[in-house]
């Protein structure tokens, strides 16, 4: 390809967006050609001066306030089950049905994630700092990872459930070779892998099963810093992070925190080996 | 470090697959930073902003029947920005209006700038900037830039295809640089 044809990929490239076949593309030519490096560099401080220049607006106490009264006032539906706003009256009643049965619950779930947020917040406060910062853009990082892997419908470039095809795939397409394991003894098959990124770097991304759940398993050197443990439930999805043996691994899934933990250790365990 | 033992998702008689349908509170007020951020970045104002939202809201409580579960951010931003704009349209009415044209809007050449990026008082120009973008521009960037939604979310919250969301990030990116540039050189006129 040439700088021309490159020219329109460099700022999904920059943005993350790209695919890791072209991405790869664009990173050695980059780095024989100055003018692309250049404006590659350019485009970067760009995104970062918003990123970091733009405030995010948060919303004041008193719209949290606002919504909640609100909401307490907003009948269901009137006496003869009819729509009140408007609201088809058929669908009303299909929600009326598991309302009833519902209700207690969704209060009993309510004061569980007022108190969550609670300790939330007390812990937010004693882990403030720079490591926080990053641990927490790691975490969103491999959950975008994640999400933009499932999404792209671009979640394996080499598709085997054999460790012994996987791990070969990835010499020359990274600066290093990723310890690859099978946990299908365990009940997390391996189903493939291909190249990704993370913290600014290329990283192997293994893909493994469990049950309809997809577990990405993002794994790179340490050389440039070990990121420690990190466990985090964010936007429904699960992030654990840890460093062993000379690798930083990310795993991401939507199982819970739980299955999450077997799922970590056993990696931890098999690599040991 | 994590949140063990208190996450109201973690439903242990349950099985994983089928995880507590969300309440209305867990699905969407989470987001209510987000849904302000749009809104004041659309609006350009605090009150404003915040009307929006709760009207946002209410009308997100009135349709929550059909939502069907997924990403609560994606469903209550776009019913954000339809609230904003409509607000903004009756606004505008009779003003004398150019509609946002993505041909008309284009920035003809987008050549990064090193320079104007680089030096300044970006902290103060660069909101600045943003402000003076038609409405089609603030969005995106306060939604991919501040928020950090993803292409694909974008395309999910505003409604368009992935080529357009492509191409409008680039040019708000481009209409950016060049009220920044203007800025930086006024700055620059001020100072001698």
């Amino acid at each position: 390809m040439t700088c021309e044809e490159f020219r329109p990929l460099l700022e999904v490239y920059v943005d993350g967006e790209l695919d890791a076949a072209h991405t790869l593309q664009i990173e050695k030519h980059a780095e024989a050609c100055p003018t692309c490096g250049e404006r590659i560099r350019v485009l970067q401080q760009r995104r970062d001066a918003l990123a970091h220049f733009l405030p995010r607006y948060t919303a004041p106490a008193v719209v949290e306030s606002r919504i909640r009264e609100q909401r307490l006032a907003m009948p269901r539906a009137n006496a003869a089950g009819e729509s009140v706003d408007g609201f088809p009256a058929k669908a009303l009643k299909v929600r009326q049905k598991e309302g009833g049965k519902r209700r207690m619950l969704r209060w009993v779930n309510f004061s569980l994630a007022a108190a969550a947020a609670v300790l939330v917040a007390f812990g937010g406060g004693a882990r403030w700092g720079a490591a926080r910062q990053r641990s927490e853009h790691l975490v969103r990082e491999a959950r975008e990872t994640h999400l933009r892997a499932l999404s792209t419908s671009h979640l394996m470039d080499v598709v085997s459930t054999d460790q012994h095809t996987v791990k070969p795939w990835f010499a020359g397409k990274l600066d290093f070779s990723p310890p690859v394991v099978d946990l299908a003894a365990s009940g997390f098959p391996l189903t493939g892998g291909r190249v990704d990124r993370i913290d600014a770097r290329p990283a192997a991304a293994l893909v493994y099963q469990r049950r309809q759940h997809v577990i990405n398993l993002l794994i790179w050197p340490t050389r440039e810093g070990a990121i420690g443990q990190i466990e985090k439930s964010i936007e429904g999805y699960q992030v654990e992070c840890w460093s062993r043996g000379g690798y930083n691994f990310a795993a991401i899934s939507d199982l819970g925190a739980k299955e999450l933990g077997e799922f970590s250790s056993e990696i931890s365990k098999e690599i040991a080996k | 470090m994590g949140f063990r033992g208190v996450s109201p998702e973690m439903d242990e008689d349950a099985p994983p697959s089928d995880p507590v349908p969300a309440t209305f509170e867990q699905a969407l007020l989470p987001h209510r930073d987000a849904a302000y951020n749009l809104a004041r970045w659309l609006m350009r104002e605090t009150h404003e902003a915040e009307d929006c939202v709760q009207d946002s809201y209410l009308r997100a409580y009135r349709s929550f029947g059909t939502f069907r579960g997924g990403d609560g951010k994606a469903w209550l931003l776009t019913i954000v920005r339809n609230v904003c704009y409509s607000r903004l349209r009756s606004k505008q009415r009779g003003v004398v209006n150019t509609a946002f044209d993505e041909t008309l809007h284009a920035h003809a050449i987008d050549e990064p700038d090193a320079g104007v990026w680089r030096s300044g008082d970006l902290r103060a120009l660069v909101p600045q900037a943003l402000e003076m973008l038609p409405d089609e521009y603030r969005e995106i960037l306060a939604l991919h830039a501040v928020e950090g939604l993803s292409y694909k979310e974008l395309s999910a919250v505003i409604g368009v295809p992935m080529g357009t969301v492509m191409s409008r990030l680039s040019r708000a990116r481009g209409r950016l640089q060049t009220e920044l540039q203007r800025l930086s050189r006024k700055e620059a006129r001020r100072d001698v």
